[in-house]
């Protein structure tokens, strides 16, 4: 075996290790987390809200209710802002010094610390606009996490313009079409999958973050309610639920096992563990297949 | 060009523009009319259901700052504020009391700034807390106190004050010598957050006179269970926490401590504390080291604050303080 075969060998079997070490860390901790969550899994686990348990702990779908609501709502928030800076960035601003800088800006948002943007929340959406968020909140909530979910879904969606083929693009021009048919009809169908892939990133984010949950939305034990209560120390003297009211999320679940282990079983907190990764999988999965059958280009 | 044919263009427009519009678009609109459609129908219902239960409940127009109550701060008082709120609720239908953590700083800070409506502190409200936020009212509810504790490798000794005082100001354990003389401490912990257990600790550090405190290159912990954690799983290690978390968890032993008068507390139980709780007089267990477990209110609190205060410090509450290892106010006050 000559030198260049053997260097060859050994990257080989370097890559192949680096992907086994990987991959069993992920088939551990996902091992670690079913087996200690099994005694607290069941349907009534999953199904009843904090509140309606004796005790603390007992039950996570006031969490679970509250992850989806968080991360969903700051996903629709974020996403037409997100494509639409990158349409901008990519089709419509001149490459100058504005959108060099514009994509600077965004990469420094992309690296804030999420405790920072938590502290932004707390002081600016649920202190200084309280009239309007209503405190800690599913609004202040959404809104702090639509800003760090924000940049992940433009890189993604600039990648995905990326990708579009000029031929095509010119194709779209030469047959006369103005340059948002093009965009409409061209370059955001064919970068789909892309911004979708940056979506459900996004929603992962969401759905992990606990630093900004736990400043912006607070936590609470009860399921989100659908009502409108008078509130005078809100905008219009009304208190609109769940938007105006606390709500919880699966990772901050999963703390408060650890912060009270006297009173709370840890296998509950390894049960929301569980439960967050199922559904950040399911979000994954489900998008991956309608992704495969809704292809362009 | 007549009226009826502008129209007819404009609708014919508005046609060829619905057609225009991709499956996509399409469905997310739908998506988006669902929930919103959803999401009025649930309001309009849960309006009318709460009204009507509302009002059955407290005869008067239904009102959210009239039924809710936010209670945040210190994570020791936080799982006997989640207890009480559970008891206090089912007794009053339509009353809905929600509890945060956060730690003593935090309660203190945000009931301060009114973004929430109770603050939890498991220590006294300082004087420059009082400078800033000239308002706030402190309601005792319970006791606790703070123990110095060691991993289980270590055999039960009596820790000197003064050890402890040279130890943590320098970051240095291995001042903590036993009388035997046969376990060695290498490592100390203290809270890596603003909290009312290491305030007390450090207060009672420094309770003969200078300012030492911790240093601040101690390895710090999260919460009581952070540092709990810690001393349980490193070898040969100290930390404090409140009795109500060591009490209840194996692979700790709670140390006696001589104060640095030279008395020695050796027994540290719940009776000790509680008598001393009782007592304040450093007869049972360091006087020092016990703190109270205090509601914060930001002015007078309102009649529904006070009537669920009112019940924490009532009889009726003693077993959610036992259940978390505290003391409620009616067993020693």
């Amino acid at each position: 075996m000559n030198k260049r075969t053997l260097k060859g060998h050994i990257f080989k079997a370097i890559s192949y290790i680096a992907a086994a070490i990987t991959l069993f860390a992920l088939i551990g901790i996902l091992g670690k987390i079913t087996i200690e969550a099994l005694p607290s899994l069941s349907l009534y686990f999953l199904i009843t809200p904090e509140s309606k348990v004796p005790g603390l702990g007992g039950g996570v779908a006031n969490a679970i209710a509250g992850t989806l609501l968080l991360s969903l709502l700051s996903t629709a928030l974020a996403t037409p802002l997100a494509v639409g800076t990158a349409v901008y960035l990519k089709r419509y601003a001149k490459d100058g010094t504005v959108a060099r800088t514009f994509g600077f800006m965004l990469d420094v948002l992309a690296g804030t610390p999420s405790i920072v943007l938590g502290i932004f929340g707390l002081l600016f959406l649920v202190y200084y606009m309280k009239f309007i968020t209503g405190g800690f909140s599913l609004i202040a909530g959404t809104i702090a996490l639509t800003i760090l979910i924000l940049p992940v879904i433009e890189r993604a969606a600039e990648e995905a313009i990326n990708t579009v083929p000029v031929e095509l693009e010119d194709a779209s021009y030469a047959l006369g079409a103005t340059k948002w048919d093009t965009v409409r009809r061209i370059t955001v169908p064919f970068a789909l999958t892309g911004i979708l892939t940056g979506v459900v990133l996004g929603i992962g984010r969401a759905a992990e973050e606990s630093a900004i949950v736990i400043l912006t939305a607070g936590y609470t034990q009860f399921l989100p309610e659908f009502k409108v209560l008078r509130d005078d120390g809100l905008l219009f003297g009304l208190k609109f639920y769940p938007y105006q009211d606390l709500i919880a999320a699966l990772p901050i679940t999963v703390y408060r096992s650890f912060e009270f282990p006297h009173l709370i079983p840890a296998s509950n907190g390894f049960a929301a563990a569980f439960v967050l990764i199922v559904i950040v999988m399911l979000i994954n999965a489900v998008t991956r297949i309608l992704l495969w059958r809704s292809r362009i280009g | 060009m007549s009226i009826e044919t502008k129209i007819k263009s404009l609708f014919s427009g508005l046609f060829d523009d619905t057609q225009a519009v991709a499956p996509i678009v399409a469905t997310l609109v739908l998506v988006v009319v669902a929930i919103s459609g959803a999401a009025a129908v649930g309001t309009i219902m849960g309006t009318f259901s709460s009204d009507v239960s509302g009002e059955a409940n407290t005869g008067e127009l239904v009102s959210a700052s009239s039924t809710e109550i936010l209670i945040a701060g210190s994570t020791t008082v936080q799982p006997v504020s989640e207890l009480l709120a559970e008891n206090y609720m089912k007794e009053h239908q339509g009353i809905k009391i929600t509890v945060q953590g956060g730690g003593s700083g935090a309660g203190v800070s945000s009931v301060g700034m009114d973004i929430v409506d109770i603050g939890a502190a498991s220590r006294p409200v300082k004087d420059k807390e009082l400078e800033k936020y000239p308002d706030l009212m402190t309601h005792k509810i319970g006791g606790s106190a703070v123990v110095v504790i060691a991993h289980d490798d270590i055999t039960k000794f009596n820790v000197t004050h003064a050890e402890l005082k040279d130890a943590y100001a320098t970051n240095d354990a291995t001042k903590i010598v036993n009388e035997s003389g046969t376990e060695n401490i290498t490592k100390l912990y203290q809270r890596a957050e603003a909290s009312g257990t290491q305030d007390t600790f450090e207060d009672w550090l420094d309770s003969n006179g200078g300012t030492t405190g911790i240093d601040a290159g101690t390895p710090g912990a999260t919460g009581n269970a952070g540092v709990l954690k810690a001393v349980q799983d490193t070898t040969d290690s100290i930390g404090f926490v409140d009795f109500g978390f060591a009490e209840s968890l194996d692979g700790v032993v709670i140390l006696g401590i001589i104060d640095h008068t030279g008395k020695t507390y050796a027994d540290i139980d719940a009776d000790h504390i509680e008598d001393e709780l009782k007592s304040q007089d450093n007869t049972n267990y360091v006087k020092e080291l016990t703190r109270p477990l205090n509601y914060v209110t930001n002015g007078e609190p309102t009649s529904m604050e006070q009537a669920f205060i009112t019940f924490a410090q009532s009889p009726g509450a003693t077993s959610c303080f036992e259940d978390c290892g505290y003391f409620a106010i009616t067993q020693f006050a």
